[in-house]
């Protein structure tokens, strides 16, 4: 009965989800440290330009490097939190491999979003950019965000396995990640740009396959990252 | 044979055997004690058996209402409670016990749930965040945590560690309401929780002693 | 010894070869004698590479101790032919673009490869339980392979191409190397790859033994 196993999967990761939200929530690892180091990047950037005009690459390029690495800090919680506390053990016990997977990468991608939601306007107060194109930025960072969340979730749970993981992380993110990274600077720089982005079209379709490839593969390597079996 | 079946487990970290060799197994209604001086491998043996750990060499197998395979399959049937099996601090009882009953796809039976926390006088805790407990409430808790499925085989290691005296009478009562229907496995080094136990597998005895 | 008969017989000619036989290129000169060393070289890196991979995926399937070994074996012969692909390329690049490096897509992709193999190594070395090492490196040489494929399609895009072959073969003729050429080149082709194979059954040996003197049984 396939509708059953959707049904299942579906709370099975909403369970998760959920519990991640709740935790969130009430202790606020994650947002706050999060949200602070991008604010905080942006200024030191906005300040130290001291008003000078920048070119749209430029300005695409310095918002998706604060971005990369404030992913770096807080979307390696996920798992590194979990292992920390000893709960990494609960959640083999009671959750299915592919649940966990998918409700770590939608809290992420929650977590992300609601990171990228305030910043991005402070991005376009502080550097004085003028975005031409929201719809194409918007559908670009939603995308983007989607493979960065999935790779991250994978990777953190390698990582909380092994010593070092804070330095550790980056390292074998950027590798992973670096398809994406590039491909949105392109893709924002367009939407800052006068010219339409939409026709070309080619970085909105390589940026929903790299999701794709990265939330289908990923829970098929997670399996093996998870379960001790 | 209904319960845990251990075949020729042996684990080693780097290079370094920690046991090898041991089988055994724990059928519904029976109790088996882990026995043995600290650094044995008794957690790790109790984590193999439970799916948490790989065995370097043998295999760890569970079998309930006909069908076997590797322990984790069961999620349903296994409870645990180890040192190693923490539960979340932010998230009171209440939402733990919800969380893990959603993840397992498990109907929740909040009556015996409340009944345990009753025995366990935790009844006024319910939505108190776990953070804010003692560690003896704590591990009180994982008790209740690991029962509340009402697993057909139940996973203890050291179960009345941080307990007061009234706390491992209730474990005591507990686990002997139990015996005849789980399949029950407890790593200990207290004399008392080896009492519950019809059978003893020893770890590390000679080199030890 | 056939074996070793033929790996000296082809790097003893590769050698001979490269540096007499072969004529001077049409355009890049004296200067293109190192594609009998760099090319054969990265040849080699992907041929350790795709070593290593296969071997990962062993590992998952089988969690097999000697798959990881031969996995990490290959990952680090891998790695270091990848480190001599990039410095002769570097050496190719001071001469005929006066730089040493361009962004030219070979370069950034060369070099992610090499960060993505050091970070394996990282990986490795930060995993002190080694039930769980095999499997985290091998889940990680498997992700970083199935990036590959965004990479090649997206670099291309983002930085501009002055690698030989594009630029020799823009006519469309597709004829890169005279017949002189060709001959020595596809003996360094092979030489290198019998070189390789005979580094990777000694490392394979020399890591045996020094596992066994640890105490493991592989």
């Amino acid at each position: 009965m396939p509708a059953r196993l959707i049904m299942d999967f579906i709370s099975g990761a909403w369970a998760v989800m959920k519990k991640d939200a709740l935790e969130e929530y009430r202790a606020r690892y994650a947002f706050n440290t999060t949200l602070l180091f991008c604010v905080t990047c942006l200024v030191m950037v906005s300040y130290s330009l001291g008003g000078a005009v920048t070119d749209p690459m430029l300005q695409s390029a310095m918002l998706w490097v604060i971005l990369f690495f404030s992913a770096m800090t807080g979307l390696s919680r996920a798992f590194i939190k979990e292992e920390d506390r000893g709960t990494m053990n609960t959640l083999r016990l009671c959750c299915r491999a592919d649940h966990v997977f998918y409700g770590k990468t939608a809290m992420n991608f929650l977590l992300m979003s609601s990171v990228i939601v305030i910043v991005a306007p402070l991005f376009i107060i502080l550097l004085n950019v003028n975005m031409r194109h929201v719809g194409y930025f918007a559908l670009t960072t939603a995308l983007a965000t989607v493979g960065l969340s999935a790779v991250s979730a994978l990777l953190s749970a390698i990582v909380a396995q092994a010593r070092a993981r804070g330095m550790l992380f980056p390292v074998l993110a950027f590798p992973a990640l670096m398809p994406v990274f590039l491909t949105a600077v392109r893709a924002t720089g367009m939407s800052l740009a006068e010219a339409a982005p939409w026709t070309g079209g080619g970085e909105l379709v390589f940026l929903a396959a790299y999701a794709v490839a990265a939330t289908v593969g990923g829970g098929f390597l997670f399996e093996y990252v998870f379960s001790e079996q | 044979m209904e319960g845990l079946i251990l075949e020729n487990v042996g684990k080693r970290f780097g290079p370094r055997p920690i046991f090898s060799g041991i089988s055994f197994s724990v059928s519904q209604g029976e109790a088996v004690c882990l026995w043995g001086p600290n650094g044995a491998g008794k957690s790790t043996l109790l984590k193999i058996a439970a799916g948490l750990a790989r065995p370097s060499s043998g295999s760890a197998t569970c079998s309930f209402g006909g069908r076997s395979g590797k322990p984790l399959e069961f999620r349903n049937s296994i409870g645990v409670c180890a040192p190693d099996v923490s539960l979340y601090d932010e998230l009171s009882p209440e939402e733990n016990l919800d969380f893990m009953s959603r993840a397992r796809g498990a109907k929740r039976d909040k009556a015996y749930e409340r009944e345990l926390m009753e025995s366990f006088s935790l009844e006024s805790f319910a939505n108190a965040p776990l953070g804010t407990f003692s560690s003896g409430m704590r591990q009180r808790f994982k008790l209740i945590a690991a029962l509340a499925h009402r697993p057909r085989a139940l996973l203890l290691d050291e179960p009345s560690s941080f307990m007061d005296e009234a706390g491992r009478a209730r474990v005591e009562s507990i686990v002997a309401s139990l015996k005849g229907s789980t399949a029950l496995l407890v790593a200990t080094n207290d004399p008392a929780e080896r009492a519950w136990c019809g059978s003893t597998v020893s770890l590390g005895g000679d080199k030890f002693c | 010894m056939l074996f070793l008969a033929a790996l000296f017989g082809f790097m003893a000619w590769t050698l001979y070869g490269a540096l007499v036989v072969a004529p001077p290129a049409h355009v890049l000169g004296e200067t293109a004698r190192v594609i009998y060393f760099h090319v054969p070289v990265a040849w080699v890196a992907v041929l350790a590479f795709t070593m290593s991979l296969w071997n990962s995926v062993v590992v998952l399937r089988r969690h097999s101790y000697e798959a990881d070994m031969k996995a990490e074996v290959s990952a680090r012969m891998g790695l270091w032919f990848c480190v001599l692909a990039t410095i002769s390329g570097a050496f190719f690049a001071k001469s005929a673009w006066n730089m040493y490096w361009n962004w030219d897509p070979r370069q950034v992709s060369i070099t992610v490869l090499l960060l993505v193999y050091m970070a394996y190594f990282g990986l490795r070395s930060a995993t002190p339980d080694f039930d769980r090492r095999i499997r985290l490196a091998a889940v990680y040489a498997i992700l970083a392979f199935a990036v590959m494929p965004f990479l090649v399609f997206v670099i291309p895009r983002v930085y501009m191409s002055l690698h030989p072959d594009t630029i020799i073969n823009a006519d469309g003729q597709g004829k890169l190397l005279d017949d002189k050429m060709r001959l020595v080149f596809w003996c360094a082709a092979a030489g290198y790859t019998f070189l390789y194979l005979k580094l990777y059954n000694l490392s394979v040996r020399v890591e045996r033994i020094a596992r066994r003197k640890e105490g493991w049984d592989v």
